[in-house]
């Protein structure tokens, strides 16, 4: 034990804040001011019991107020009166009405440039160490527990006893290894020879030796840097989006459409597996907005976002599969496009889970056998025009592999 | 849940029996004023006399009135503990709106004698006034139509307030129609700046209809809503110590109070002061007769009593913290910018009616300023500031002191955590 240092004050710790404002209230009236409580959240009763609101920052406010207040009319003075008069209506040079606007600005910058630097200058921050994080499980006290540290410094100190701490729980002496100020300086002393050594380093992380993008090479005969990839080189993107890649930009595939008609069918068969990846990605990119059964009740509509229109109204029940497509892959009104999250494939994909999705709220419209006994609760529901051609229907066309 | 197991209601704080003690005192100081004011204006033969200082009475509890109106609407804006502390005294004291309108009644119905300066035929308005338009919107009529129609925004307002609080305090409303309230709290805002303008610029600066000022209606909101500060200081510092409310109140309401009163103070200053000097800048001969009339024979104690009284002193004095969380201390501030906003509103009117102070006024064979007047400006505030509190206590006697069924009140009952 290093007993020699000397004692940086007492520490008492909590469990409750009820007990600590007790404890702190009661060092107060005792007659001890250089204390100071840490709890885990703010605590405006801690805060008024140790009595920091006794301090000098308001006058030094006030000082700065009145600087600023001598040092805006005395400059008004000296250029209006004094060094470059200008005789305005008539009215005398030194004309004090005019100045008070500028007097009381100046007021305002002096007080506030004083509240902030003069809390700075008593409050000592920034402070990178400090002696109560000594004390043994001083961590919990950015969790649940409350301390309360009176200083040795403090002039009350010398009469502390153990009477004033009746509520505590654990007593800790707490240990000043280090003194504050001198390790402030140490730690500037520090940062300027860090600042200092940094001129004689070799940048040896700067200058690596590899190649800038781009830029020209003398190691290669044809002095690029960059090199073609190896023929027959796997490209990263997956068969489908590689595959969309070699298509006629105008193919069905692609855009959705017969010629200027959006098309009701998939270009490719319709599995489990198209669905159940279409479920997945309309769950990861759609049901923010569009909330999971498609009603446009997503997370971020109940916060407020603008509500879109639900999948489950006449117009969107008839609206063929193609005319989804051409809205994931370029948006429309407030949704963006998904071009870029959705390869043609997963639109496809998505585009044939919204069927379902609209199957699932309305039966009837996907052919399923209701007998004519039960009774419709839903009024709303309408048998689907002649027209229109189910999910279950859709017969794969187009060309393309899944 | 916690919130059921400490069910407040509304009857856990019915208000004290000191505000029914207070009740007929205040009665009988007014009745007692009014009968005497009546009797020396009559004796006087001077009923001109007794419409300008009731205007002045007027004006001071018309503004406690309808600043207690906007912070009523201000705290269900912008909430806040210090808004609920108020809540009922405001929504009793703009309860006095009826009481406000029949002391408008003599006002209205001595129009041509109190506005003698431009209630007059049109002939005689155009050759006074030089500008025939003046006469299309100062005239009798207009004035009279004007003023029903603030005095029935106001009392629509206070109607929709006053029944949302009601159902409120039966429990018959959600946190979530909160927002309705609020709604109309914003509107009622707007609507109170935009009337009591052009009501400050009818019954205050149209007395001496050659002059205008930008700036006049704002003084007049900020002068209504720090009357209205003041008294609730007076009444939190009155109550605060009995039961019910020092079974909740914290010391950090009337700091809020102390604060928003200071800048109130700083605001009222800030306005008075930019009209002043826009005028004194500009130098027309035009605007600055208000001020010479109110910086001459004797007026101009009251002017520097205003700038000393009202702003630099209680400035001075609330720029302390301590203060400000001190009851005692801080009523007596409160009670001397409460005077002050009298003292004020008397510099801004009664100038007009007089040319300056009696011994030198008649030494000129004008009319002045004497001894019976000043006894009518003081008895006419008393008398009508009586009645005004009679009713007041009597609405603040029938309901609880606190809204306990607002969304927000469990935080007023928590301790206070940062």
């Amino acid at each position: 034990m290093m007993t020699s240092e000397p004692i940086y004050g007492m520490m008492a710790e909590f469990d409750n804040p009820t007990d600590l404002v007790h404890a702190a209230q009661g060092a107060f009236d005792a007659g001890y001011r250089k204390m100071d409580a840490y709890t885990p959240y703010p605590l405006e009763e801690a805060a008024e019991a140790i009595g920091s609101h006794h301090n000098r920052v308001p006058l030094i406010t006030l000082i700065g107020a009145m600087l600023g207040m001598i040092g805006g009319y005395s400059l008004q003075y000296w250029v209006s009166a004094v060094n470059y008069p200008i005789n305005v209506g008539g009215k005398p040079f030194h004309s004090w009405p005019a100045f008070i606007p500028v007097t009381f600005e100046c007021a305002v910058l002096g007080a506030s440039l004083a509240a902030v630097f003069g809390m700075l200058a008593l409050n000592g921050l920034p402070q990178p160490y400090h002696p109560v994080f000594n004390t043994p499980g001083f961590v919990r006290a950015s969790r649940d527990h409350f301390f309360l540290c009176i200083e040795s410094q403090d002039p009350g100190t010398g009469r502390m006893r153990p009477g004033v701490f009746s509520r505590l729980s654990i007593l800790y002496k707490c240990r000043r290894c280090r003194i504050r100020t001198p390790a402030q300086i140490r730690i500037i002393l520090l940062a300027l020879g860090a600042i200092s050594a940094i001129a004689g380093c070799r940048q040896d992380m700067q200058n690596q030796p590899r190649f800038i993008p781009l830029r020209s090479s003398e190691f290669f005969p044809d002095q690029r840097s960059a090199r073609y990839p190896v023929p027959g080189t796997v490209p990263r993107l997956d068969n489908a989006a590689w595959d969309a890649e070699q298509l006629d930009p105008n193919s069905y595939y692609l855009t959705g459409r017969h010629g200027a008609a959006f098309g009701n069918e998939l270009p490719f068969p319709l599995t489990r597996q198209v669905l159940a990846r279409g479920q997945d990605r309309y769950a990861i990119y759609c049901s923010p907005c569009h909330g999971l059964v498609g009603d446009g009740n997503g997370m971020i509509v109940q916060r407020g976002f603008k509500h879109p229109p639900t999948f489950h109204q006449t117009r969107l029940r008839n609206a063929p599969v193609g005319y989804f497509y051409d809205i994931i892959s370029h948006g429309l009104g407030a949704m963006p496009d998904y071009a870029a999250q959705l390869h043609p494939a997963d639109r496809w994909a998505v585009a044939a889970y919204l069927r379902a999705l609209q199957c699932s709220q309305d039966p009837l419209m996907c052919g399923a056998n209701i007998p004519p006994d039960v009774p419709t609760v839903d009024k709303r529901i309408k048998t689907p025009s002649s027209s229109y051609t189910s999910p279950t229907a859709m017969q794969p066309q187009g060309g393309v592999k899944p | 849940m916690s919130e059921t197991a400490l069910r407040v209601t509304p009857q856990d704080y019915a208000p004290p029996a000191v505000i029914g003690r207070m009740r007929m005192p205040a009665l009988t100081v007014g009745i007692l004023a009014a009968v005497l004011a009546l009797a020396l204006a009559a004796s006087l033969h001077r009923w001109p006399l007794f419409l300008q200082s009731w205007l002045v009475a007027f004006l001071f509890w018309l503004g406690l009135t309808l600043g207690s109106l906007v912070l009523l609407m201000l705290q269900y804006v912008s909430g806040g503990n210090w808004g609920r502390v108020g809540r009922r005294f405001w929504e009793a004291a703009s309860g006095n709106l009826p009481l406000m309108f029949a002391a408008w009644l003599p006002i209205a119905f001595g129009v041509k004698v109190l506005y003698s300066s431009w209630a007059l035929p049109f002939d005689q308005a155009v050759a006074k006034l030089g500008w025939e338009k003046v006469h299309y919107y100062l005239n009798p009529g207009f004035f009279w139509f004007r003023g029903v129609f603030y005095f029935l925004g106001w009392w629509l307002l206070y109607a929709r307030l006053m029944r949302w609080s009601k159902r409120e305090e039966a429990g018959q409303t959600t946190p979530a129609q909160f927002v309705s309230i609020q709604n109309l709290s914003g509107f009622g805002i707007v609507f109170y700046a935009a009337t009591i303008t052009f009501a400050s610029i009818d019954w205050a600066m149209s007395l001496y209809p050659e002059w205008w000022s930008t700036v006049w209606g704002m003084l007049f909101m900020v002068g209504e809503v720090l009357t209205a500060f003041c008294f609730t200081i007076w009444l939190l510092v009155k109550l605060a110590p009995i039961e019910p409310l020092s079974r909740m109140f914290k010391i950090d309401y009337l700091h809020d109070f102390g604060k928003l009163m200071f800048a109130f103070v700083v605001l009222w200053a800030y306005l008075s002061f930019s009209q002043w000097l826009i005028i004194w800048s500009g130098n027309m001969l035009s605007e600055i007769r208000w001020y010479l009339m109110r910086l001459n024979g004797g007026w101009q104690y009251f002017g520097t009593a205003l700038i000393f009284v009202h702003f630099v002193f209680p400035f001075a004095l609330l720029l302390s913290r301590s203060l400000k969380r001190h009851g005692r201390r801080i009523v007596l501030v409160a009670a001397l910018i409460l005077f002050m906003r009298l003292i004020d509103l008397f510099w801004l009117t009664a100038p007009n009616f007089y040319s300056g102070f009696k011994d030198q006024a008649e030494a000129a064979g004008l009319k002045g300023f004497g001894w019976p007047d000043a006894a009518m400006y003081i008895l006419c505030p008393i008398a009508l500031g009586g009645i005004w509190l009679f009713l007041f206590f009597l609405r603040l006697e029938k309901r609880s002191l606190m809204p306990v069924n607002d969304p927000h009140f469990v935080e007023m009952l928590e301790a206070k955590h940062g």
